[in-house]
């Protein structure tokens, strides 16, 4: 043992009160301090922006889209009475006195030695071909179709180029104005920095400050949400019209896809008609040669013109329908635009209101003084 | 087998041998008590830091002044021999503070219930003639003392936010803490009776405790706030004697 008993007895005894002081002390100075907590920092509440910011719908207007006559190729009335006569004659016993003296002057018009036998062997496979632009005119043709073009009161005989309107008014190939281009709303948030505004007085209260920016930020997101959204309404709506005018472009390409054959086809029922009709009139004995010629002659510059008349209709038109497609767009951008200045417009009053109402809620964060 | 000394364990195993201590028949035939007194005192508090307010919103930047607190205490004293006593206390003190802060018309009035509960733990001496030591003349002279010791203050704050308008005020928020100080002390003990002293004593506090505040720019950390708790404390208070004999 280390210690005896009664070593051990004494030692407790002398030490009793030491050990009692211990105990004490240690009990004052067991706990580590502790620092007195304190209550979480003012959170500002700024409701000044609360339902006082709205921004209004800009005006979305469905531009008027162009106006579009087509035009065509027409048989004059006096044309059509004279090819009426021609192929009506075979019912009667000859073609009316007027009507020959006109074929009469056809037949004056040409050169007998050089055209005669072309004028009598013209077929179906020469009316076609009269027609069919792709292929180069026979020089004949040509020349018969100048010969009656420098005779104005032959040339009123045959077919009459109409020629497109666009908006009322004749297609002009060579007035076509700029074209106006769509644009992107600009960033609007360049000129409304908030940080640029804050502490620049030093009684401004920081935090009062910051929660009124961040309730000004977020009354701005909502402006900027709405003029978004308005933005993205406004680019369906227009994009719906953009595809309403490509439809209208494809339509007006097939309907003149449409009349162009249906012309080139009654011009040729036409043109074969006539020339069966005057081959029948001659056999009959109904009409002279001289009148058979004649009605050979008008034929061709018939379609000969109608040939140019084909030609000129595809052109035009094509580039009417282009135009107008063109024009249109140009419509709907100019439309878009002026939503946009109407959107930024709006955008602009609430922008004012809403940097009112921060500078008032601003003034309100300076620190008024008061004592403690 | 290993034991884990944690905080938790010393704290009660401390607690536990003190006990046993105080309930030993045979220690208490070594360590009487003394005496037993209730009295009250001022303690005058000085600052060499900004005060309680220093916790709210809008806080002065200067020191605090004179800050007068009352306080109620018990004090028992246990005679470590002739001369020497281990002199422990128990004080309780109030005091309110508050500040207000104005930003445009919100007016903010943040406050601080205080309870300061101080407790002390030394030694005096007491200057005691051999005369003055005998029994049949120790009623009937004064004698003076003077000691020093530990301060454990305890600190419950209360805090209570007012606004003129809006959300975010409240009542009675409770925080508590705590922290050491040191005191020197003395005084004259004058008997009245067998059983009972009238004692006029003073006492020099020093420490301080942290106080931890939120500012409102800082979204939330905290910055450790210092609050002196220096000052002399003098006060008056009644002695029962248990060792009257």
């Amino acid at each position: 043992m280390f210690f005896s008993k009664s070593r051990s007895v004494t030692f407790l005894k002398v030490s009793k009160p030491l050990i009692f002081l211990l105990s004490v002390g240690i009990v004052f100075f067991a706990c580590a301090p502790m620092d007195v907590d304190n209550i979480q920092p003012f959170q500002y509440i700024i409701k000044d922006f609360d339902g006082k910011i709205t921004l209004g719908i800009a005006n979305k207007k469905k531009p008027a889209l162009t106006d579009f006559e087509p035009g065509g190729i027409e048989l004059p009335p006096a044309t059509l009475e004279l090819v009426e006569d021609i192929l009506t004659a075979i019912l009667r016993d000859n073609l009316k006195d007027e009507n020959e003296n006109i074929l009469q002057d056809f037949a004056f018009l040409r050169d007998p030695v050089a055209m005669d036998n072309r004028l009598k062997d013209i077929d179906v496979n020469d009316i076609d071909n009269i027609l069919d632009t792709t292929i180069p005119l026979e020089d004949i043709f040509a020349d018969i179709f100048f010969l009656v073009e420098d005779v104005p009161g032959l040339f009123r005989y045959l077919p009459t180029y109409i020629p497109p309107k666009i908006d009322g008014i004749i297609f002009n190939f060579y007035d076509i104005p700029p074209k106006v281009k769509g644009r992107i709303i600009p960033v609007l948030l360049n000129d409304y920095d908030p940080s640029k505004l804050v502490a620049v007085n030093s009684s401004l209260v920081t935090p009062c400050a910051v929660a009124v920016d961040a309730a000004y930020n977020v009354a701005l997101g909502n402006l900027i949400l709405e003029s978004e959204r308005q933005i993205a309404e406004a680019g369906i709506f227009y994009d719906g019209i953009r595809v309403e005018i490509a439809d209208i472009k494809n339509d007006r390409f097939d309907y003149l896809s449409d009349t162009l054959q249906g012309s080139i086809d009654e011009l040729r029922r036409l043109g074969i008609a006539i020339n069966i009709a005057s081959e029948n009139l001659l056999r009959e004995g109904k009409i002279n040669e001289e009148i058979y010629y004649g009605i050979k002659l008008f034929m061709v510059a018939f379609l000969v013109k109608s040939r140019q008349n084909l030609i000129m209709f595809n052109d035009t038109v094509i580039a009417a329908i282009e135009k107008i497609a063109d024009e249109d767009i140009e419509r709907v951008n100019q439309a878009y635009n002026d939503f946009l200045d109407d959107l930024e417009d709006l955008f602009g009053e609430a922008m004012q209101d809403l940097n009112g109402i921060r500078n008032s809620a601003l003034n309100n964060c300076h620190n008024q003084g008061g004592g403690s | 087998m290993t034991i884990k000394i944690t905080m938790f364990n010393y704290k009660w195993g401390s607690i536990l041998l003190f006990l046993v201590c105080l309930t030993s028949t045979d220690l208490q035939a070594q360590i009487k008590l003394n005496n037993l007194s209730v009295g009250s005192s001022v303690w005058f508090r000085t600052y060499n830091t900004p005060d309680e307010r220093v916790a709210l919103v809008n806080p002065p930047a200067e020191n605090g002044e004179l800050n007068p607190m009352l306080f109620t205490s018990i004090i028992a004293e246990i005679a470590l021999g002739e001369k020497y006593n281990l002199v422990s206390r128990v004080g309780y003190g109030t005091n309110d503070y508050s500040t207000i802060f104005t930003v445009g018309n919100l007016i903010r009035t943040e406050s601080i219930a205080q309870v300061l509960i101080p407790l002390s733990l030394g030694i005096n001496y007491n200057f005691i003639s051999s005369e003055n030591n005998n029994a049949d003349n120790y009623s009937k002279k004064a004698h003076f003392f003077a000691g020093a010791g530990f301060n454990r203050l305890l600190i419950q704050h209360s805090i209570s936010r007012v606004l003129s308008s809006g959300p975010g005020g409240f009542n009675d928020r409770y925080f508590v803490g705590n922290d050491f100080g040191v005191y020197i002390h003395s005084g004259i003990s004058k008997p009245l009776s067998k059983s009972f002293d009238l004692i006029l004593d003073a006492r020099y506090n020093a420490g301080y405790y942290i106080h931890r505040v939120y500012p409102d720019e800082l979204n939330g950390q905290y910055l450790r706030k210092r609050i002196s708790a220096n000052g002399i404390e003098a006060g008056l208070r009644l002695v029962f004697n248990f060792n009257n004999k």
